[in-house]
């Protein structure tokens, strides 16, 4: 499985909490504001209700009024009577007879106009009685005869209720009204009369344009609500063309189980109807859906911009970090050591500054163990430099030769075997490639070096050797000892012979000691003058010095002997006082 | 007097060699004498005062003195000695130096027997010519004459000869006198030694020709003088008078 960088990690779990967070927050406040608009709805649903019935209701009071009216004033019975006399059933009137019709007519209408007022509040009264003649005022006032009333919609509903007034559904008519054209939804209002001893005298019928019956409807119907209206039988008021899918959904609203619509059914005790205003939820949450939407938008938008955010702040983190671990990447032994110092060069972040600090520490130090490790390996290898240049001059090697020829010239054969031998192990020893011995070893060396010279001096030289056999086996740097040597039989015998040449050791609990002195005239004040200045100049880390100048053997051994044994080093070099002579001491603290 | 033995010194301080040196030269040749082994510079040089060598034979690395100075110091007081180098280093520098003092042969070591008998040859051929010379000059005062008589004569010829190189050794022997015994008897008589009297000499003729002569050089004077090196000149001039000889020559009287 491949690892997700920490970068994708990062987006990721910054898009998912935005997300859950938007989500939570956009569920909490939907339902909270739906459930709100949906309150508000249903009072709102309740108050139009309310103000629907009233408005209706007065409409439909308007016309029960005129009916009433009607009913109670005996006057227009009488009128009435006369009108409907007079007409002839045949239509065979004589111009007397339609000019009297006419006329009661005339005053029936200003009769029913004086009882209600200047203006009737409905668009008709049509006034029947039993023998199928009708009288209508209004707009126009008509008298018509030979109607068969049972056939009338609402005959058999107003006889049963006898006396009470019947509403009838609405119903188009093109009839009404003098020069219509197109047919109207009218509705009417029926109430049978009966006369002093129960019989049915008539029917007092007042029409009215649905258009004013139902104004509120139509002033709702405009906005998403949908209303209907039953009457008390179950049957569909309004819409007026409604069918069965219509009187289903009022049925369903009415027993609250219209799905996503909300409704308050209100019954009417006046006219029997019940008013079922709805308004679909899809509508009433409309506002809520759309602050979702754009909730919802403008989370997807902080999303992205989040994720952007995220992605810049990742890479921001992760930039140092991959930065960081590019320079890792590319640290090598060259780089290491002279690799440009990124200071000041800030990610933004602690945690990232202090892992930056962290690594350039552990570069530091790596340079300076490096470092240390390389210079450890260089004064190893100057160590061995040294000690190659330590190495006898080869003029001993062919003043050597010189005298093992006067010694065969002499006939002396033995001594020529002795000298060859000293002198292949002087070779053997300083032909050796491990620059480390031991002190025993190296005074043997010595002696070898020693013995070949006084057979070249004879009796001119003497020399000894002493020192204790435990200090043997002290480990010294190759050719340590022999430069002193070498040095005192150089410059330490500058006087008449004999020469006289000492080595002696010394050991003591905390240290161990090797003095050479010789006879000579001792270190010229100039001489020790150079030496120890070279000898400062090592100490400081100057390095040697120009190899020509005097003393280079002693300075030699001084850098090597330091090189070796540090601080528990015993050196020293001077010219005895009182006896005078050369006097080189070498030794070591034991630690 | 061919069978005249010339005396050698040797100085080398490493007595192995010196004593194997020694014992080469007495094999090589029949003609020369070792007379003193010296082991420093400074034995050597009075080794050389004290038995007035026709030869010395010195190693360049001795202690106390080095044969360059060795040889310096005994151009003056033994005018006329022969000077052999031998020697481990082969260095130009100490080539040159010996050229310049007038070194007979320079040697290397190990000393090839051959080498060292050529080089003897060559210093005997030369001696062997003055030695002739100056017994003609001198035979005929053999044993005959009076002490004064011999002083008067080389101091006749010392003035004579004064810008030759003479070898008092060969000069002595000629007349039938120790070196010594010759100095001393010239001293009776002169108030100095044959080559003090040498020097004064030269230092007069050398003063009159650097005031009186501006045409010589005063290497030429030096030539004149009897001093073929002008340094060398110019040293025992000022070591003489105390000023150099273009010192003198600008001083006026």
């Amino acid at each position: 499985m491949r690892k997700a960088s920490m970068r994708t990690q990062l987006n990721l779990s910054y898009l998912v909490i935005s997300f859950v967070v938007v989500a939570v927050f956009s569920a909490i406040f939907y339902i909270y504001t739906s459930r709100i608009l949906i309150n508000q709805e249903t009072e709102r649903l309740e108050a139009l209700t309310q103000t629907l019935v009233e408005q209706t209701e007065t409409a439909i009071g308007a016309m029960d009024g005129v009916s009433v009216d009607i009913v109670y004033i005996s006057l227009t019975k009488d009128k009435v009577q006369s009108i409907l006399s007079d007409a002839s059933p045949t239509g065979s009137d004589d111009e007397n007879a339609v000019w009297r019709r006419y006329q009661a007519l005339s005053e029936l209408g200003e009769l029913i106009v004086a009882v209600n007022g200047s203006s009737l509040p409905v668009y008709r009264v049509n006034l029947y009685d039993m023998a199928g003649n009708c009288v209508s005022v209004g707009s126009t006032n008509v008298v018509s005869s030979g109607i068969d009333l049972p056939s009338l919609r609402w005959y058999q509903a107003a006889v049963d209720a006898d006396g009470y007034k019947i509403i009838t559904h609405a119903y188009l008519s093109a009839k009404m009204g003098s020069a219509e054209s197109r047919p109207l939804y009218y509705i009417s209002l029926v109430r049978m009369r009966i006369g002093k001893s129960r019989e049915i005298e008539g029917f007092i019928e007042t029409v009215q344009s649905c258009s004013v019956v139902f104004a509120g409807v139509s002033a709702l119907n405009n906005q998403d609500e949908q209303v209907y209206i039953l009457d008390g039988d179950g049957g569909l008021i309004y819409p007026f063309d409604g069918g069965e899918e219509e009187l289903a959904q009022a049925n369903a609203l009415l027993n609250s189980s219209g799905g996503d619509t909300i409704a308050c059914p209100i019954a009417s005790d006046y006219t029997g109807w019940t008013y079922i205003v709805g308004r679909s939820e899809r509508v009433v949450l409309q506002p809520a859906n759309t602050l979702l939407r754009m909730i919802l938008l403008l989370s997807l938008l902080m999303a992205a911009i989040i994720a952007l955010y995220a992605w810049l702040m990742s890479r921001r983190i992760t930039k140092p970090l991959r930065t960081l671990g590019e320079r890792m990447n590319a640290t090598d032994a060259h780089t290491l050591q002279n690799g440009e110092e990124p200071a000041g060069r800030s990610a933004g972040y602690k945690e990232i500054d202090s892992l930056n600090a962290s690594f350039e520490q552990m570069r530091k130090q790596l340079n300076i163990s490096m470092n240390q490790l390389i210079e450890t390996r260089q004064q190893a290898l100057q160590s061995r430099n040294l000690a190659m240049q330590a190495q006898i001059n080869p003029h001993f090697y062919f003043n050597t030769l010189s005298s093992i020829i006067a010694l065969t010239d002499a006939g002396r054969s033995d001594d020529v075997v002795a000298m060859c031998r000293s002198l292949t192990g002087m070779m053997r020893y300083v032909t050796n490639s491990d620059p480390m011995t031991t002190l025993g070893e190296e005074l043997n060396y010595v002696s070898r070096y020693l013995y070949c010279m006084q057979i070249r001096y004879e009796n001119s030289l003497s020399y000894s050797i002493e020192v204790p056999d435990e200090l043997m086996n002290e480990p010294v740097p190759r050719l340590i000892i022999q430069p002193f040597v070498e040095n005192a039989l150089k410059y330490g015998i500058d006087c008449a012979p004999p020469w006289k040449l000492q080595i002696v050791g010394e050991n003591e609990p905390d240290c161990w000691r090797i003095w050479i002195t010789d006879n000579g005239p001792g270190f010229s004040a100039r001489a020790l003058k150079t030496i120890r200045e070279g000898m400062e100049a090592l100490d400081r880390g100057a390095g040697m010095p120009d190899s020509h100048i005097g003393g280079m053997g002693v300075l030699n051994v001084y850098s090597r002997w330091k090189l070796f044994a540090g601080k528990d080093a015993l050196f020293e070099i001077t010219t005895r006082k009182r006896k005078g002579g050369g006097y080189a001491m070498i030794g070591k603290v034991r630690s | 007097m061919n069978g005249r033995i010339f005396r050698v010194l040797i100085a080398e301080d490493e007595s192995l060699q010196l004593h194997s040196i020694a014992r080469m030269v007495e094999r090589v040749s029949d003609k020369f004498q070792v007379i003193a082994l010296a082991q420093t510079g400074v034995q050597a040089l009075d080794m050389a005062e004290e038995h007035l060598p026709d030869v010395v034979i010195t190693d360049i690395q001795m202690p106390q003195m080095g044969g360059i100075e060795l040889i310096e110091a005994l151009r003056d007081r033994l005018p006329g000695t022969h000077f052999m180098i031998i020697s481990g280093y082969s260095e130009f520098e100490y080539a040159q130096k010996a050229i310049a003092l007038g070194v007979t042969a320079y040697l290397l070591k190990p000393v090839d027997p051959q080498e060292l008998s050529d080089a003897l040859s060559s210093v005997y051929s030369t001696l062997q010519l003055q030695n002739k010379a100056y017994e003609s000059e001198f035979a005929s005062l053999i044993a005959s004459e009076s002490p004064g008589h011999i002083a008067n004569t080389l101091k006749d010829y010392l003035c004579a000869h004064f810008n030759e190189n003479i070898n008092l050794n060969l000069v002595a022997s000629s007349m039938g006198y120790s070196p010594s015994h010759l100095t001393k008897l010239f001293q009776r008589y002169h108030g100095a030694s044959p080559i003090r009297f040498l020097t004064n000499q030269r230092m007069t003729k050398a003063r009159y020709y650097l005031k009186y002569r501006p045409e010589f050089t005063i290497r030429q004077i030096g030539e004149m003088t009897g001093y073929e090196d002008q340094g060398y000149f110019s040293r025992v001039f000022k070591k003489e008078t105390g000023l150099s000889p273009l010192e003198y020559r600008e001083t006026p009287e």
